[in-house]
């Protein structure tokens, strides 16, 4: 089958890889219809997290159709149109129990590389590296579905594919983000980041009772995308001064709630930019916290701070004293997406939560490099690009 | 400093699987024979049963058949591979497989992810 393969740092090919089987009577195997670009993706791209190897499929945001599936399989069958989550999760362990889905204790088959790094393995993604299990990614005319019953999740009739597509990682992110950070009736929240994960975290926290909810970023066409489909209100970091427009906007207390959807690639127009960017570089410091910094900062005395974008180790310059003194709370996952995806797709149905939107960029799985170009650099509107590997 | 065998654990949800510390060990456990000396306990706070392992004194001399075929050259890593396995098995039924056949070749370049990658079935913390 056809497939885009990681090559190297900011390399990538479409070539031909072996079809992938069935390795356990829970497995499924899903022809993929669509399949998302992600910002994690660009991490992996550009070396951030040195667990690829040459020749490993990208993708971890797809729908697609049930083609096979394992005798341990319950909930499928052969032709089901599926929206899978990003994570590999079994279901069964205590922390699938507990809807803490993404710390699946036997959702990655090389485990040891996390525990090394981190003191304990999360779950296993998709396309996401050796180090999150080595699954092949989505990117690709098939997929292995582990665990098939948990992780993938049959599309209702009035929710087309484009929408449904986002149901896989961003818009279970995004939600995440705001349960999970807290939000409530009333709340003021910010989000740093106006990309997919940031959009759906911000629709998460209209639809959770925020009373004013205001996007972040510096790319104009993202923010606007946001007011027009949203309902929240934009501020642009490049052209506006984030501290004191987030005091007015808050009656001079700060966001109850604030919530990073940026990562470790932040960018920022201040001095510290170019400190992160050159220890980032020399290996001093692995991640640019940028946003994170800030989002602390301007949290309101006792608010909470939720860390959706991702990092992989170190951080530099982490602003304790103003964590510690304010009393803020700081959580932050990898998404829990199984615990969110069927109120999702209800709500996706019943058209309060849209996300077509962010698929600016729809091609065959042959131009998936051009997608990534685009993608990675912001080109032409691009929010996320999508690719079609039948077409 | 003599360097004792520790104890390896870990905790198994019961939810699925009734297990006992007068259960049968479960098959990858069982497999280690009299190499290892095995605990089944309850959990603190109902979070289910612990299964700890350690080899046995002496354990570690080549002479020990049951360990050399099982572990390969460490004892401990096939001791820690054990364990996971038997708390898939007792929690989802079957062992999570990795994808196969993989889409990489091996070349200069992959080959040390691919030789930790190997290694990550087995090592690290429990
Ligand atoms: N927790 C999870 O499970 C999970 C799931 C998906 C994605 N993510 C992570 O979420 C993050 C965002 O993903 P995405 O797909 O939306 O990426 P994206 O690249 O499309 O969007 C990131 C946005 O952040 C903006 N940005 C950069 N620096 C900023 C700053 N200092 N302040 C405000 N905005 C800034 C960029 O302009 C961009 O619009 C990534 O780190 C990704 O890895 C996490
Ligand atoms: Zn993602
Ligand atoms: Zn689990």
């Amino acid at each position: 089958m056809k497939a885009l393969l990681w090559q190297g740092v900011n390399e990538l090919s479409v070539d031909e890889v072996p079809d992938p089987t069935m390795r356990n009577e829970q497995d499924a195997i899903i022809r993929v219809r669509k399949t998302a670009t992600c910002g994690s993706d660009l991490h992996l791209l550009g070396g951030y997290i040195p667990f690829m190897e040459r020749g490993d499929v990208l993708g971890h945001e797809f729908l697609g159709e049930v083609v096979e599936v394992g005798p341990q399989v319950r909930k499928h069958k052969v032709g089901d149109r599926v929206v899978v989550c990003s994570f590999v999760s079994c279901g069964h362990c205590w922390y699938c129990q507990q809807q803490q889905y993404s710390l699946c204790d036997n959702g990655n088959t090389n485990p040891a590389i996390t525990e090394s790094i981190w003191g304990f393995a999360p779950g296993g993604c998709y396309g996401y590296s050796h180090a999150l299990g080595g699954f092949a990614g989505s990117h690709a005319e098939y997929i292995r579905v582990p665990y098939a019953d948990q992780g993938a999740f049959t599309v209702p009739d009035e929710v087309s594919d484009e929408r449904a597509l986002f149901a896989s990682d961003a818009a279970p992110t995004g939600w995440m983000g705001a349960d999970l950070g807290g939000v409530k009736a009333g709340d003021v929240v910010a989000v740093w980041g106006a990309g997919g994960v940031g959009q759906m975290a911000a629709r998460a926290a209209v639809l959770l009772g925020a009373e004013r909810v205001i996007i972040i970023d510096r790319f104009a066409n993202r923010l606007q995308m946001a007011e027009k489909y949203l309902g929240v209100e934009s501020l642009n970091y490049q052209t506006q001064d984030v501290g004191g427009e987030l005091l007015e906007r808050s009656g001079g207390r700060g966001p109850d709630v604030c919530i990073e959807a940026v990562g470790m690639e932040s960018h920022s127009t201040g001095p510290q930019y170019l400190y992160d960017q050159v220890k980032q570089q020399l290996r001093l410091e692995s991640d640019r916290p940028i946003a994170a910094r800030e989002a602390i900062y301007h949290c309101r005395k006792g608010g909470s701070v939720f860390l959706l974008g991702v990092y992989a180790n170190l951080v530099d310059k982490f602003p304790l004293g103003a964590l510690m003194n304010k009393g803020l709370t700081l959580r932050g996952a990898q998404q829990h997406g199984h615990r969110y995806i069927p109120m999702l797709l209800e709500r996706m149905a019943r058209g309060e939560l849209v996300t077509e939107h962010l698929a600016t960029h729809t091609m065959p799985l042959d131009e998936a490099p051009h997608g990534y170009n685009m993608f990675k650099n912001k080109l032409d509107g691009c929010v996320r690009a999508v690719f079609e590997p039948a077409r | 400093m003599r360097r004792e065998p520790r104890w390896h654990v870990l905790t198994v949800n019961p939810a699925r699987d009734e297990l006992t510390p007068d259960s049968p060990l479960p098959e990858p456990l069982a497999g280690l024979g009299d190499a290892v000396d095995v605990q089944i306990r309850r959990a603190a706070g109902d979070r289910g049963v612990e299964l700890a392992v350690r080899l046995r004194d002496g354990a570690q001399s080549p002479v020990t058949e049951g360990v050399r075929r099982l572990a390969g050259r460490d004892p401990n890593q096939a001791i820690r591979a054990a364990l996971r396995e038997a708390k898939q098995l007792l929690e989802t039924g079957e062992v999570l497989h990795p994808d196969f056949p993989p889409t990489t070749q091996t070349t200069v370049v992959n080959k040390p992810l691919q030789m930790a990658t190997r290694q990550g079935r087995r090592e690290g913390r429990l």
